[in-house]
């Protein structure tokens, strides 16, 4: 390290070296940790680089307190992830979920002051796991929309004032900050909130469009058809109405009929009404 | 609210009561609110409003929790940035956090431990001094309860706090609670460690309950009743201060609001009374002319 690197160490086995932080840390991340703590606790300070008066006065406060450490800061996030995402937790199994908490804690760590985001950093974190594992196919979609109300509940956007402008063909419209748009491959939305159920969500494309009320501060969720999740997904990316209509039906594979634009108007109308479509974005 | 810091009993603000303090529930029982900015940065919604509600009606300190200014990582620049966003809309006297590190690597989300040493106090320093200033605001820190000393400690935790506080021209905000804790778990006595520490840097009290971990070790979980000894240790430090902010936490096993009330109805009957003898202390009061 350079000596402007603020994490430079002091002299060897010096009184407040940063390699008593790396010790410590390792002590509540590393997987095996705690055995090692337990049966070998010098060696496990040895290994981490710490020596001289650091490491007897380190192995003479025994392992007990730093083990304390680890379940303290360990049980909290564990507990954080398994409130936010209850039914995943239950469906996954407490065995599963605990290896993929440690490996969270060894191999990622949280990045965020927020503790709220945690689950949402455990489950990107996860997902790829879950998937390379063969694991229900659906878990993470579930996972996924467990934590989407917490996110849209909490976004800091939205309550914005409408734009003052009609919709237009033309136009992109402004949406509600709040707002997200999820795909699901499972109709995960349609489980029940009972942490004991364990019936299949059917496998067929889901696109939920999720909000937070105004009067409530709750998040709502509208589930959308094939062919009206393709433009919503458009609109939200900015395109203009119309540009979405054609696009999204085309992407969908059907036809941009009357039957279609008289649904989607309906939509748009119910959408206002609900405060999700704020107007027309006005010219810059 | 302004930049005088209210006196009295407070209580920190959490989530379970927000609906019956906006509802006015505890107008005219407490002091002030102290909330945690990390519950309200990057956040808006219901909870944004409540506060901006309770704070119309309430004086407001802010405390936060992930500072880490005892670590040895840099400070994060978007956290600092969205921190100093939420002092700006809710100005106080003071901000405060924790003497320990909670970063390092990686967000560990609780407070850890400290070596107590030399180069610790330099560092701590500065980086309250540092902090202080990418905030435009005065810093406070507080004394946590710590379960492990890191590393041979070249003072220990009442010197070194001390030393800080020479150092990094900052107030301290006492908890009371956890010098209890740490008295208990490390076998000193708890009225000898407040005599070493400079009361006259002391701005603010945290007063709170704890509970056994095991058999020889006390955590400060904020999850139980404020115990005797410890009002017996804010009366201690009020006799000798004066008025200051006293804040009651609770963070686990949060009561009703209305029991929280009658708590800390209950730590003002004791603070009035160490405020009574503080009083008495000063000598007969001058005639005041117009």
């Amino acid at each position: 390290m350079s000596s402007e690197d603020p994490r430079s160490p002091g002299p060897p086995g010096g009184i407040d070296d940063p390699r008593l932080f790396d010790a410590f840390v390792a002590a509540i991340r590393e997987v095996d940790a705690a055995a090692r703590i337990q049966s070998d606790l010098a060696g496990f300070y040895r290994d981490h680089g710490i020596d001289g008066d650091a490491l007897v006065a380190m192995v003479e406060r025994g392992p007990s307190r730093l083990l304390m450490y680890r379940k303290m800061v360990r049980g909290r996030l564990h507990r954080t992830i398994r409130e936010f995402m209850p039914r995943t937790f239950a469906r996954l199994g407490k065995r599963r979920f605990d290896a993929d908490f440690a490996a969270f804690m060894a191999e990622a760590g949280s990045h965020t002051v927020l503790l709220r985001e945690v689950p949402r950093e455990f489950l990107t974190f996860t997902a790829p796991r879950w998937r390379a594992d063969g694991l229900a196919d659906y878990l993470v979609d579930l996972a996924r929309h467990e934590i989407v109300g917490v996110a849209v509940r909490n976004d800091p956007g939205g309550g914005e004032a409408p734009t003052g402008l009609d919709l237009a063909l033309d136009r992109p419209l402004r949406f509600d900050g709040s707002v997200r748009f999820q795909r699901y491959a499972h109709a995960v939305h349609r489980l029940t909130d009972d942490p004991e159920d364990r019936s299949e969500p059917t496998a067929e494309p889901v696109g939920m469009l999720v909000y937070r009320d105004r009067e409530g501060g709750r998040a709502r969720y509208i589930e959308l058809t094939p062919r009206a999740s393709e433009v919503i997904d458009r609109l939200l990316a900015g395109a203009p109405v119309e540009a979405a209509l054609r696009e999204g039906t085309a992407a969908a594979g059907q036809p941009l009929d009357d039957d279609f634009l008289s649904s989607m108007v309906h939509l748009f109308t119910d959408l206002v009404e609900r405060q999700v479509i704020l107007g027309a974005i006005p010219d810059a | 609210m302004d930049r005088h810091p209210p006196t009295g009993i407070g209580l920190g603000l959490r989530s379970d009561f927000l609906t019956e303090v906006v509802r006015g529930d505890a107008d005219g029982r407490v002091a002030f609110f102290e909330v945690t900015p990390e519950n309200y940065i990057h956040r808006g919604g219901r909870p944004m409003t409540s506060l901006a509600q309770i704070a119309e009606r309430h004086p407001i300190l802010a405390h936060g929790v992930s500072l880490s200014l005892g670590g040895v990582d840099p400070f994060d620049p978007v956290f600092l940035a969205a921190l100093r966003g939420f002092l700006e809309r809710h100005p106080g006297p003071w901000y405060s956090d924790h003497l320990c590190f909670c970063h390092h690597g990686a967000e560990l989300h609780d407070l850890l431990p400290l070596p107590f040493t030399e180069e610790g106090v330099r560092r701590v320093a500065a980086r309250i001094r540092e902090v202080s200033d990418r905030l435009a605001t005065p810093m406070l820190f507080e004394n946590i309860s710590y379960y492990l000393e890191l590393g041979r400690g070249e003072m220990d935790e009442a010197a070194f706090i001390a030393a800080i506080l020479d150092e990094a021209e900052c107030g301290l905000l006492l908890d009371v609670n956890n010098i209890y804790v740490n008295a208990e778990n490390h076998g000193f006595d708890p009225f000898a460690w407040l005599a070493r520490i400079p009361l006259d840097k002391v701005r603010q009290l945290h007063i709170a309950g704890h509970e056994p971990w095991d058999e020889t070790t006390l955590i400060d979980t904020h999850g139980a009743t404020v115990k005797s000894e410890v009002y017996a240790m804010m009366a201690w430090v009020i006799e000798r201060t004066g008025p200051l902010p006293v804040l009651l936490e609770r963070d686990t096993n949060i009561p009703p609001l209305a029991e929280l009330l009658d708590e800390v109805a209950a730590i003002d009957r004791t603070y009035q009374g160490a405020l009574a003898r503080w009083r008495r202390a000063q000598g007969p009061a001058e005639e005041v002319r117009p």
